[in-house]
């Protein structure tokens, strides 16, 4: 019988604003995926069930969990927090239903805080007082829940939802996933075997049969001694095996000793490799990060200073946008100008000056063309305008000439009108040039100057989205241990670490080597005394010892046994599981094989179908191989296993060629999953969801998908997040 | 945690069930009566450290099985 | 009077803007330094250049109130003074002289003091169509009209033709 999550409700918790009836998320048996980009409330989603079972949240900011009325106020929603005034409170909470087949449960967990102060981001701000957990029941007849008052049955409640010995298997956080089995630690299989076998209890009785052999020997000792004549060679027997046995203990003393300090180097040095890799990650980013910032700052520059500058082009007179609209002035201003030359040529003709070197002129402004070209074109006979010959004394040479020297004529004239402004207007012709030549291109210009602008925009846009990936790479990045070592000091330890454990192994052969044969030592020792014993020992004693040591030496090894056969079904499962994850990858082939290490520890090895150890293998195949053994420990749970499964998937580090498989097996192997990720998000999508997601939300298994979604481009007090239903 | 799954999991050695002439463990219960000292005092350890005796105590029931002091 | 003459005594004026016009002058350009939700030009001769061709573009003159509401500022021949904006300036002017009043060829003629009498026509020309488009555009801001883009300039300017 499973217990099913039924629904999972939000009040004013983190970007879920408002009460539990608007933000609830439905669950079935079967596989439920909620998609949600970083921020949108996923990890979130996951720190309601770390209050439901520890009373604690996640903080995002710096990975540390913490009590909840530690951090209660960075855990209101902000929309709300704002809107509670001075004096009032406010409550915040998270509701979980589930079901076994008979009961279905309700249980809410909240607290309410009354606003003392102005800054409402500030933990002096706020009184918190927790309420008491409510938890309600049913039995699936009765549509009322009827409410538990006794606390211990509460909380009984809440932890049958998932055992606590389970839960590490059964709800976890992608990183997470490494920590379960860390396969630089021994105790990790350990751990799981010993969660799903009595194994406990084989130790118990190992020592105790132990102690009854010391025991019943010492008891028979004493009855030899007492009975037997004096027996030198008995004596001497009896004091021998006691030296051996007492070297014994000495060497397995030092071969506990030795196996500790393998293990601890071991796990210093995934530790450092870990930390080394994690620390060169790190570097890398940063300095991606400082580049790409600088990037956006340029941009960001450009783009500014380019918006800026728009207006500027009604007055420059490289666009000239000041003169929309006033195309008719080039040609009013031209007939003008020409009525004007007439009659101003007109008054000079009046006043008898002969021969008005201008007259023909008077078209052409002063210095046009200028006396450089004019000066090229005689001296070369050719006109440039009308690309013609014009050879020395021929017609067009000699007005060439004439041409040039009218500016000098012009000095000699003698004043005709009171102010000649002839030179005023022509100039102001031929200066605002700029300013109406290109009238018709200033549409396109406008046109050019929208473009350019949105596609700095967008530029600046898309640089700003990869320096926020980035930036939540590196905020992914945990470091455990100094941040400050280097990279010679990291290398130094882990070489060190390396050497430890190659020393410490050698001599744990060694001693297992020694151990060996004192045992055997002590073997051939117990035969000698056993032949040398008096017949009148009552059989009693004899037999006491004779079935104290064989119980001895059986539960050890029944022990043993049961030890093994859990790792034989752990090394099963986990390759069923295994296959099954990886097989939409094209690498699939070879499966995963556990070996002790020399401490004793369990290793997995992926080994390919050529038999071949398989190291180094990408990050994808790294968690399928971690994720089955965690799989595995569920499989092998001889009550079958009835939880569900809570987990925070890291698609992208799986891979996409696993996470078909991962679906499908997670589906196979849990009567209930909720899985919480953000791969399958595309904001530009109409479902918000990515083909990859598409794909597999058609899958059978799949019985409900939610997409979160942030409000967008509101200040972080207005940010709520709100959900769509896809399936 | 079942007793005599413990029981026949520690006896499931073929040399000792010869030694012992235990003929089928699959039958074997820690419950009396017993018809073998070796099962017998295996049952008595299994039992009573479920019941929280002390090993002085279970040791006496131990050596009360071979009529010993 | 010549042709250099002329026109330096024409830039050597400094057109008036009225007092009343000091809020929007304030939104609508910021002298270097930004300071306004709005789109804004540089100096104050580039929105008084442009509520001038706007005030053009919609017939748009409104004399200016007495002097002593009236405040001047840079003068002409300083306005994008390497460039040629003044000269286009100018041109449109004189494309509208009849309007002002005077001949062209008539001007040759004019003593100096009718020239310079001449030359405050333009200023005022220039003056009253400044004043009718500031006061559009002041109607447009109390209206809350005005765009808040970047492109609220250009696209008032191209909605007028």
């Amino acid at each position: 019988m499973a217990s099913i999550i039924n629904s999972i409700s939000f009040k004013n918790f983190f970007n879920y604003y408002g009460d539990f009836e608007d933000t609830r998320y439905d669950f079935e048996e079967g596989v439920n995926i909620v998609v949600a980009d970083n921020g949108a409330g996923k990890s979130k989603f996951f720190n309601a069930f770390l209050w439901l079972f520890y009373d604690q949240i996640l903080d995002s900011d710096d990975k540390i969990k913490k009590g909840i009325k530690d951090v209660a106020v960075k855990i209101i929603s902000d929309k709300a927090k704002n809107e509670t005034a001075i004096g009032d409170s406010v409550e915040t909470g998270i509701q979980i239903e589930y079901s076994t087949g008979r009961w279905k449960y309700q249980i809410t967990k909240s607290f309410t805080a009354t606003r003392l102060r102005e800054n409402i981001t500030s933990f002096d701000s706020w009184q918190i007082i927790i309420n008491d957990i409510e938890v309600n029941q049913t039995d699936h007849i009765l549509p009322k829940y009827k409410p538990v008052y006794d606390a211990e049955e509460k909380n009984n409640i809440i932890k049958q939802l998932i055992l606590p010995n389970l839960r590490q298997y059964s709800f976890f956080q992608g990183e997470e996933v490494d920590s379960i089995i860390d396969f630089g630690k021994k105790s990790s299989i350990e751990e799981a075997v010993r969660t799903l076998t009595d194994i406990s209890k084989y130790e118990e009785l190992v020592s105790l049969t132990k102690d009854f052999k010391d025991k019943a020997e010492k008891d028979l000792n004493k009855q030899t001694k007492s009975n037997s004549e004096h027996n030198d060679r008995l004596e001497k027997a009896i004091k021998l095996k006691e030296e051996f046995e007492k070297n014994l203990g000495n060497e397995e003393v030092k071969l506990v000793e030795f196996e500790n300090l393998y293990n601890e180097s071991e796990r210093e040095k995934n530790e450092l490799e870990q930390n080394f890799s994690n620390a060169e990650k790190r570097n890398e980013l940063d300095i991606k990060i400082k580049e790409k910032n600088k990037k956006v700052n340029e941009i960001a520059d450009e783009y500014s200073s380019f918006l800026e500058s728009i207006n500027g082009r009604f007055f420059d007179g490289a666009f000239s946008w000041i003169s929309l609209g006033f195309e008719n002035v080039e040609s009013d201003f031209q007939e003008k100008i020409q009525k004007f030359r007439e009659i101003h040529y007109e008054k000079k003709a009046l006043k008898n000056i002969s021969e008005n070197p201008n007259k023909q002129f008077h078209f052409l402004p002063l210095d046009s063309p200028d006396s450089v070209s004019l000066k090229n074109m005689i001296d070369r006979e050719h006109c440039f305008v009308c690309d013609r010959e014009a050879k020395e004394g021929s017609h067009a040479h000699n007005h060439f000439i004439k041409l040039k020297n009218r500016a000098v004529d012009s000095k000699n004239d003698v004043e005709f009108v009171k102010n000649n402004l002839e030179g005023f207007f022509g100039g102001l012709q031929i200066n605002a040039q700029p300013f109406y030549n290109k009238i018709s291109s200033i549409e396109d210009s406008i046109l050019k100057t929208r473009e350019r602008e949105i596609a700095l925009n967008e530029r600046l846009t898309k640089l700003k989205k990869e320096l926020k990936v980035l930036k939540d790479q590196r905020r992914d990045i945990l470091i455990s241990g100094s941040e400050d070592e280097d990279a010679q000091t990291v290398i130094n330890r882990y070489k060190g670490a390396i050497r430890r454990m190659e020393s410490s192994s050698f001599q744990i052969e060694r001693l297992k080597e020694t151990i060996r044969k004192l045992k055997t030592n002590i073997q051939n020792t117990e035969k000698e005394i056993q032949s040398l014993r008096s017949s009148n020992i009552p059989e009693g004693y004899l037999l006491n010892y004779q079935i104290c040591s064989d119980l001895a030496d059986a539960t050890e090894k029944g022990k043993d046994r049961v030890f093994n056969n859990m790792v034989s079904l752990l090394e099963k499962y986990a390759n069923e599981h295994f296959q099954n994850l990886i097989k939409y990858n094209e690498l699939a082939g070879g499966h995963l094989k556990f070996d002790k290490t020399p401490s004793g520890a369990i290793e997995f090895n992926y080994i390919d179908n050529k038999g071949n150890l398989v190291t180094g293998a990408a990050e994808g195949f790294q968690r399928m191989k971690k994720f089955s053994v965690v799989m595995a420990v569920i499989s092998a749970n001889t009550n079958k296993y009835n939880y569900p499964l809570l987990a925070d998937a890291p698609l992208s580090a799986f891979g996409s060629a696993f996470t078909e498989g991962f679906f499908e097996a997670t589906g196979k192997v849990f009567p209930q999953s909720i899985i919480l990720v953000n791969d399958l998000y595309d904001k530009d999508d109409e479902m918000k969801i990515n083909e990859l997601g598409k794909k597999i939300i058609k899958g059978d298994l799949v019985k409900r998908v939610y997409v979160n979604q942030v409000t967008e481009g509101v200040e972080q007090v207005e940010l709520i997040t709100t959900k769509i239903k896809l399936k | 945690m079942d007793r005599n799954q413990v029981l026949r999991e520690i006896l499931s050695d073929k040399e000792l069930c010869e030694k012992y002439k235990i003929k089928d463990i699959n039958t074997l219960t820690s419950n009396p009566p017993y018809n073998n000292k070796l099962v017998e005092v295996l049952s008595v350890i299994i039992n009573e450290n479920d019941n929280n005796l002390s090993d002085t105590q279970i040791y006496k029931r131990i050596k009360n099985i071979h009529n010993i002091g | 009077m010549n042709s250099q003459e002329f026109k330096a005594n024409l830039l050597i004026k400094r057109p008036r803007y009225a007092n009343s016009r000091i809020p929007v002058l304030e939104i609508l350009a910021n002298k270097g330094s930004r300071n306004s939700e709005y789109s804004q030009f540089g100096p104050i001769y580039e929105l008084y250049i442009y509520a001038f061709m706007l005030g053009l573009k919609k017939n748009l003159k409104l004399p200016l109130p007495p002097r002593d509401l009236t405040t001047d500022f840079l003068e002409l021949g300083k306005w994008k003074r390497d460039s040629s904006l003044v000269d286009f300036l100018l041109m449109i002017v004189f494309t509208r002289s009849e309007e002002l009043g005077f001949d062209w060829n008539d001007l040759e003629d004019m003593e100096d003091a009718e020239l310079n009498n001449v030359i405050s026509k333009i200023i005022t020309f220039f003056e009253e169509y400044a004043n009718g488009g500031l006061e559009y555009l002041h109607g447009l801001l109390d209206k809350g009209e005005l765009e808040n883009s970047h492109y609220m300039f250009i696209d008032l300017y191209k909605s007028m033709t």
